[in-house]
């Protein structure tokens, strides 16, 4: 097998969505191909690869109807004006799905199938909003088949639903989560104030409702005075005495992120610099009805595939779906908390579906390059029951002597 | 139109809510009833709620205060209760030859230009209009029980509503902190109590065959984040009422929709739910505790939401209302964080109409059989 390497990520601001009110997302007027886009070609040029040295584009979504259908991930390669000779696909693993093309692309090279990968992750909460605005139609024998009832797709199919019972399974308090969600925004705003993120935004010009243009460069979500006495007062809207809040769920979000990936001979040969290395990936599926228990199998198969223990790694990215998701999984994996999601999470910056796993790798990278970390997991769940994850390693200084 | 009082005519179940919601709203407000009994009953009950909204903080003491003192009057004269109101709220018992007579009295009594609403969930709001010589000042003002606590008001356009009473109760809707729905025709039932209607036809038809047993049946749909189990909620409305509602339908739509025959029972015996201390459940320790691990098992969960959908459709194709109307109306009507028509969208033509078909035909309701708009796909719109 042939080493593997990120070699360059850029996204968008995460803005807020608003299904029941457009206009206030900032980027309602955009489509989430076009925000792909966008990006596809700043990513290459950022480390000086041509369009036509790419021989793959994977584009990752959760929600692949109405107009985020790609033609097989076509579109946005020719929407970015790249170059013909470049194949693409559309992978639809849920919100792993940009981790599920970064996986693709790492068996792609790693086989000598190819030597120059982009991953795509797009996804628009406002105009493809949950559920697909009715270009999904549920196969109805889940709820007429008694053979088929113990999925429980009425649990499975609600999100909310599926972390109430992941808050019940492992037994995490309100006050565990409310207090996760408290710590998701302080991170993140005081990577905001710090710049951090801009290190890896790409300002897009939008076009507002009221026909203004707003340059978006900042995630939407983030709340500079989040404390515990507000979260506390919030209902629980998925279950009467329910435990999981607004506060402690992620928001709607649009947004798109851009990952390339390259054979280490290739980067080196062009010299260009690794971001980090793919060490291994891990994939794993769990009951659908407790979904956010994902990715603590997927990570144990990519630990397991690495050699390495979870006290190895340095650095967490745990997808934010809930606060529940984290919690479960540092308690199953023996994590510890510090390491996790040091610049915030998918609470505060965002969880734009199928695009946040390009975000969280993404990040994870960069944050390893600040921390001169060695070791990073980037892990999340997926609604119908699945976990992702990806480790990826860096040559820090401190362990090069 | 300026409005600045408000009468309420009858201080039961409704009207003592509606009189409470239009005093915290800041309106000056008469209450009316026939007997000192009934309205020193609904006074008190006002009263108690506001102590209650004051002690949780959700209502000043000073606003308390002044809606004892002086804004809120009772009086047992009707003459008294109207004359200075602008906007009059009509809700006596569902009985359709007194609500004639009130109406008939209101025209006589109240100034010429107030506007006469009434509460009805069961009549013809242009039949009441009718009794009336201002029948472009009729209209519906559906609140839902308890009117304090539900943010649904169904505004209810007569054939011969004007606009301008339209807009009016509108507003007046929203300067009372409610989200109206406007109901663009005057059609048994209106939104929710039509929509639910069927879902109530399936669910009394399960009962009435014992397929399933109150308690499991109610468990179940609670733990699909119901606020009530059907059961309780026909308990909690009243049997009677159920009875009335599915009666008035029966005789205005079709006859799927008549009681089913252990509900008229019970209500003859005097089982009349939570008013009468035992229906379904017995109420005499309050609310009843379900026992969650009863839950059915033999209940595919949609199919309430099936009949539902079809029931929305016959709506949207009378141009009643919009599918997004439907949606908010069942949301806050219900208590629910998604509703019918959103579920809506995630279901094929094909399948709605095969798993509705095979509804029809199992329980022999003509009702449920899919329109022609679910055919063609238009409950996603």
């Amino acid at each position: 097998m042939r080493d593997v390497i990120l070699a360059s990520y850029l996204r968008t601001a995460q803005s807020r969505s608003r299904p029941n009110d457009p206009a206030r997302d900032v980027f309602c007027k955009m489509r989430s191909d076009d925000l792909l886009a966008a990006l596809l070609k700043p990513t290459l040029e950022h480390v000086g690869v041509k369009p036509n040295e790419v021989d793959d584009l994977i584009v990752g979504c959760a929600q692949g109807v109405s107009e985020q259908w790609t033609q097989g991930g076509r579109t946005p390669l020719l929407l970015a004006n790249l170059d013909q000779k470049t194949a693409a696909k559309f992978i639809d693993q849920q919100c792993g799905s940009t981790i599920a093309a970064a996986h693709i692309a790492f068996m792609e090279i790693a086989t000598g199938a190819a030597d120059i990968v982009l991953c795509g992750g797009m996804e628009h909460m406002t105009r493809v909003p949950m559920g697909g605005d009715g270009a999904i139609d549920l196969n109805l024998r889940f709820f007429s088949d008694p053979p088929l009832a113990h999925w429980d797709m009425m649990t499975a199919g609600n999100m909310g639903l599926t972390a109430e019972k992941l808050a019940d399974v492992g037994g995490l308090t309100r006050e565990q989560m409310d207090a996760w969600g408290v710590r998701s925004h302080q991170l993140a705003h005081q990577a905001q104030t710090d710049g951090f993120f801009k290190g890896e935004i790409l300002p897009i010009e939008a076009k507002q409702a009221d026909g203004s243009t707003l340059l978006v460069e900042t995630d939407q979500s983030i709340r500079a005075n989040a404390k515990m006495e507000d979260m506390a007062q919030l209902r629980t809207p998925f279950r009467e005495n329910g435990k999981i809040t607004v506060g402690t769920s992620s928001p709607l979000n649009a947004g798109a992120c851009a990952l390339l990936f390259m054979a280490k001979e290739t980067a080196e040969a062009k010299g260009v610099k690794a971001m980090a290395k793919v060490r291994s990936i891990g994939f794993a599926g769990v009951e659908p009805n407790l979904m956010g228990k994902g990715p603590v199998p997927a990570t144990r198969k990519a630990l397991k595939a690495a050699g390495l223990e979870a006290s190895d790694i340095d650095l967490w990215e745990i997808n934010e779906a809930f606060a529940a998701v984290p919690l479960y999984a540092i308690d199953e994996l023996g994590i510890d908390p510090e390491k996790v999601n040091v610049k915030g999470g998918g609470i505060a910056i965002g969880h734009p579906l199928g695009a946040s796993g390009g975000r969280i790798l993404g990040t994870l990278a960069r944050i390893m390059e600040e921390r001169d970390a060695h070791l990073g997991c980037a892990t999340m769940c997926c609604g119908g029951g699945q976990g992702v994850s990806i480790i990826i390693e860096r040559e820090a200084s401190s362990s090069e002597d | 139109m300026d409005i600045r009082t408000i009468a309420v005519i009858g201080a039961g179940d409704m009207g003592h809510g509606i009189a409470e919601v239009a005093a915290l709203a800041g309106f000056r407000v008469w209450l009316f009833d026939v007997n000192d009994a009934a309205l020193e009953r609904g006074k008190e009950r006002i009263f108690a709620s506001l102590e209650k909204l004051t002690s949780k903080g959700k209502v000043s003491g000073e606003l308390a205060d002044r809606i004892r003192e002086s804004s809120l009057t009772g009086t047992t004269d009707l003459a008294e209760a109207v004359s200075d109101a602008e906007f009059v709220v009509e809700a006596v018992p569902e009985i359709l030859e007194l609500k004639r007579e009130t109406f008939r009295q209101l025209d006589e009594l109240a100034s010429s230009r107030a506007i006469l609403a009434s509460n009805t969930s069961t009549m013809s709001v242009t039949e009441l209009g009718a009794m009336t010589n201002r029948p472009s000042q009729v209209l519906g003002f559906h609140f839902f029980n308890p009117p304090v606590l539900m943010r649904l008001v169904e505004v209810i356009r007569g054939v011969a509503t004007s606009d301008d009473t339209i807009e009016s109760a509108l507003a007046l809707a929203k300067a009372m902190g409610k989200t109206p729905v406007l109901v663009q025709k005057d059609t048994p039932g209106f939104i929710v109590n039509r929509v639910n209607a069927a879902s109530t036809v399936l669910f009394q038809s399960i009962v009435e065959r014992k397929e399933i047993e109150p308690e499991p049946l109610d468990a179940f749909m609670r733990s699909l984040g119901h606020p009530f189990g059907p059961k309780e909620l026909t308990d909690y409305i009243g049997v009677d009422v159920a009875v009335s509602m599915g009666r008035y339908l029966a005789d205005t739509l079709h006859s799927d929709y008549a009681p089913a025959l252990h509900l008229v029972e019970m209500a003859d015996a005097g089982l009349l739910g939570k008013k009468s201390g035992r229906g379904y459940y017995d109420w005499s320790q309050g609310r009843p505790t379900l026992d969650f691990s009863k839950a059915t098992r033999a209940l595919n969960p949609l199919l309430p939401l099936f009949a539902q959908i079809n029931e929305a459709t016959k709506l949207v194709e009378q141009g009643v209302c919009s599918t997004g109307d439907v949606e908010l109306a069942m949301r806050l009507g219900n208590g629910l964080s998604v509703g019918p028509m959103t579920w809506a969208k995630s279901f094929s033509k094909w399948d709605l109409s095969d798993q509705l078909e095979s509804l029809a035909a199992r329980y022999e309701k003509e009702i449920f059989r899919p329109t022609q708009r679910v055919r063609e796909g238009g409950h996603k719109r």
